[in-house]
C-alpha cells in the first residue's frame, strides 16, 4: 500500500468499526482507480470483501452535491437498472477530509472505454449496445416519484418555472462563460441556435443520469452490463438529454460511426425507443445533440482552467482539454451542417 | 536547438511510457503516467506548429473582419470596430502575443457572426456568413492533432 493508502485506511477503520458495531476492523488492498470528475474512487477490502469508496476531494471539476449521487444508487438499487449497492453515507469531512460514502464494489467488471474496445469485449458489442441502450431506457421510464428520498432530493425549486431545456441550456452556458480561457465562437453560435430554436417539451419528465456514456458502465467479458456508475450529475429532466449525450459524437472511440464505440446511432435510437416506449423526435434529439455538445465544451474547459490555475493538477485534466476541445467543436459543426 | 526539440520530445514520450510508467508503484500511478506519452506527442506537434496556425487564423480572420467593414447594412458602429481590428498586424511572432492577437480577433468575430445572423437577406452579409462559418471549420481543422478520432 502506498502512503496515500495506508493513511485512508488508517483513518477509515475507526470509523467503519463504529459503523459495524466491532472493536475493529482490518482494510486493507486499498487502491485508488479511475472514477468520476469529481470524486476520488477508492478500492478496498474489510474481511475479504471489496468495497468501494467516493470521496470529495478538496478540488473538483464539477461541484455536485455527494448525498444526491447516494441517493440515486438507492433509488435504483434492485431495479431493472443495475447499480452498486449504497452502504453508508458520511457527510462530516472530518474522518476522511472530505464527504464520501461507501458502496459494494462490482466485481470483475470493466469500464474503461478503450480496454471495452478490444478483445474479449470486442466480440460482445452487440450485445453490450443492447444492454447499455436498454438500460438507458429503462432509466427513462424509471418512476422516481416513489422512490421518496430521491424525489425530494430531484425536484425541482417551486420557484423555478423554466423549462428543462432552458435551465439546462443556462447552467452550462454559465458555466462555458466562466472557464472559458479563449473566445468560443462555435460554442456561442451553436447557443444562439438553440436559444432561437427551442425543444418540444418532454414526454416525460425523467431521471437523466448525466454522464450516461460507455465509460460509465461497468461490463463483463461476456459483454452483459453489470452497473450503472457515476451518478454525480442525476437531475430530473427530459429523458432525450441522456440519449444524446450517449450519442455524442466525441465517444466515438473506434473512429467511425459507431456511437460509445458500440453501435452506429440509428441502432442506438432504436434500442432505447423500444425499452423507454418513448419516441426520440429527430427534432427534439438535435437540440438535445447540440446540447450535449455545449455541455461537454463546458466540462473540457473546466479542466483546462483547473489546470492552467494549479486547483487540479491531475494530468487528467491535460488529456480531457487538448483532446477533446477541438473534438467537441468539430462535434458541434457537424450538427449545425457547417464541418 | 539541435539536436531538435520535437527529436527530444519523441524520445521522452518513448522513455515515459516505457521505462518510467511501468517503475510506479500503484496501478493508479501506471495509469496517469502512461498518457503523458500522449501529452508530449501533442506537445511536440504543437512546436511546430504553434506561430503557423496562428498566424494563418488571424490573417483568416482579418480578412472577413476588412469584408464586413464595408458592409453597408452593418451598424457603423460594428463597422468601425471590423476596421480597426482588421488592420492589426502579427509584428510579433511570439506564440503568446499571437494568441493574445488571435483572442481579440475572435472576440471581434464572435459580434459580426452575431450580427450577421440577424440580417441573413442581404445576400452579400449571407456570403460573408457562410465564409464565416467556412473559416471556423478550417480553424477546427488547424488545430486537429494526429491521435484525434474526430
Amino acid at each position: 500500500m502506498d502512503t496515500a493508502a495506508a493513511h485512508l485506511a488508517e483513518r477509515l477503520a475507526p470509523w467503519w468499526a463504529a459503523r459495524q458495531g466491532r472493536p475493529a476492523v482490518q482494510i486493507d488492498a486499498v487502491e485508488r482507480i479511475p472514477g468520476g470528475a469529481s470524486r476520488e474512487t477508492w478500492r478496498l477490502s474489510v474481511d475479504g470483501q471489496a468495497f468501494i469508496v467516493r470521496l470529495d476531494p478538496g478540488a473538483s471539476l464539477i461541484e455536485t452535491e455527494r448525498d444526491l449521487e447516494f441517493a440515486a444508487l438507492a433509488a435504483f438499487h434492485g431495479s431493472a437498472v443495475p447499480v452498486p449497492e449504497p452502504l453508508w453515507l458520511e457527510p462530516d469531512p472530518a474522518v476522511l477530509g472530505g464527504p464520501f460514502f461507501v458502496m459494494q464494489a462490482v466485481q470483475g467488471g470493466m469500464a474503461g472505454p478503450l480496454r471495452l474496445m478490444q478483445p474479449p469485449y470486442a466480440a460482445h458489442h452487440a450485445r453490450m449496445a443492447q444492454c447499455k441502450w436498454r438500460t438507458l431506457g429503462e432509466i427513462a421510464r424509471f418512476d422516481w416519484l416513489v422512490a421518496t428520498d430521491f424525489a425530494k432530493r430531484l425536484r425541482i425549486d417551486a420557484a423555478d418555472d423554466r423549462p428543462c431545456w432552458l435551465r439546462e441550456l443556462e447552467h452550462w452556458q454559465q458555466m462555458l462563460n466562466a472557464d472559458a480561457l479563449e473566445p468560443q465562437p462555435i460554442q456561442q453560435a451553436a447557443i444562439r441556435w438553440m436559444r432561437r430554436h427551442p425543444p418540444p417539451a418532454p414526454q416525460r419528465l425523467s431521471v437523466v443520469h448525466g454522464d450516461y456514456r460507455t465509460g460509465n458502465l461497468l461490463f463483463s467479458e461476456q459483454g452483459d452490463l453489470q452497473a450503472v456508475l457515476d451518478w454525480e450529475m442525476v437531475h430530473a429532466g427530459d429523458p432525450l438529454e441522456d440519449l444524446a449525450w450517449g450519442l455524442n459524437r466525441v465517444w466515438c472511440f473506434q473512429g467511425d460511426e459507431r456511437r460509445g464505440g458500440l453501435a452506429d446511432r440509428a441502432t442506438a435510437m432504436a434500442l432505447w425507443e423500444q425499452a423507454s416506449g418513448l419516441r426520440a423526435d429527430p427534432l427534439a434529439l438535435h437540440w438535445w445533440e447540440l446540447f450535449s455538445c455545449l455541455k461537454g465544451q463546458a466540462i473540457w474547459l473546466s479542466a483546462a482552467r483547473e489546470y492552467e490555475e494549479g486547483r487540479i493538477d491531475d494530468s487528467m485534466m491535460v488529456t480531457a482539454a487538448w483532446m477533446m476541445i477541438n473534438a467537441q467543436d468539430r462535434a458541434t459543426l457537424e450538427l449545425m451542417g457547417r464541418l | 536547438m539541435i539536436p531538435r526539440p520535437t527529436r527530444y520530445l519523441e524520445r521522452l514520450a518513448r522513455q515515459l511510457g516505457e521505462q518510467v510508467a511501468p517503475r510506479l508503484p500503484t496501478p493508479y500511478e501506471q495509469a496517469g503516467m502512461l498518457r503523458e506519452p500522449l501529452h508530449v506527442h501533442a506537445v511536440r506537434v504543437e512546436f511546430e506548429r504553434a506561430a503557423h496556425r496562428r498566424v494563418q487564423e488571424n490573417t483568416a480572420i482579418r480578412s472577413l473582419l476588412a469584408r464586413a467593414a464595408r458592409l453597408e447594412i452593418l451598424a457603423i458602429g460594428l463597422r468601425n470596430q471590423c476596421a480597426q481590428a482588421a488592420a492589426t498586424r502579427d509584428d510579433d511572432l511570439r506564440v503568446s502575443a499571437l494568441q493574445a492577437s488571435n483572442d481579440s480577433l475572435r472576440h471581434m468575430l464572435i459580434q459580426l457572426h452575431e450580427a450577421l445572423e440577424n440580417d441573413t437577406r442581404d445576400p452579400e452579409a449571407q456570403t460573408l456568413l457562410d465564409d464565416l462559418w467556412r473559416e471556423l471549420a478550417r480553424s477546427t481543422e488547424r488545430r486537429r492533432l494526429p491521435s484525434d478520432r474526430f
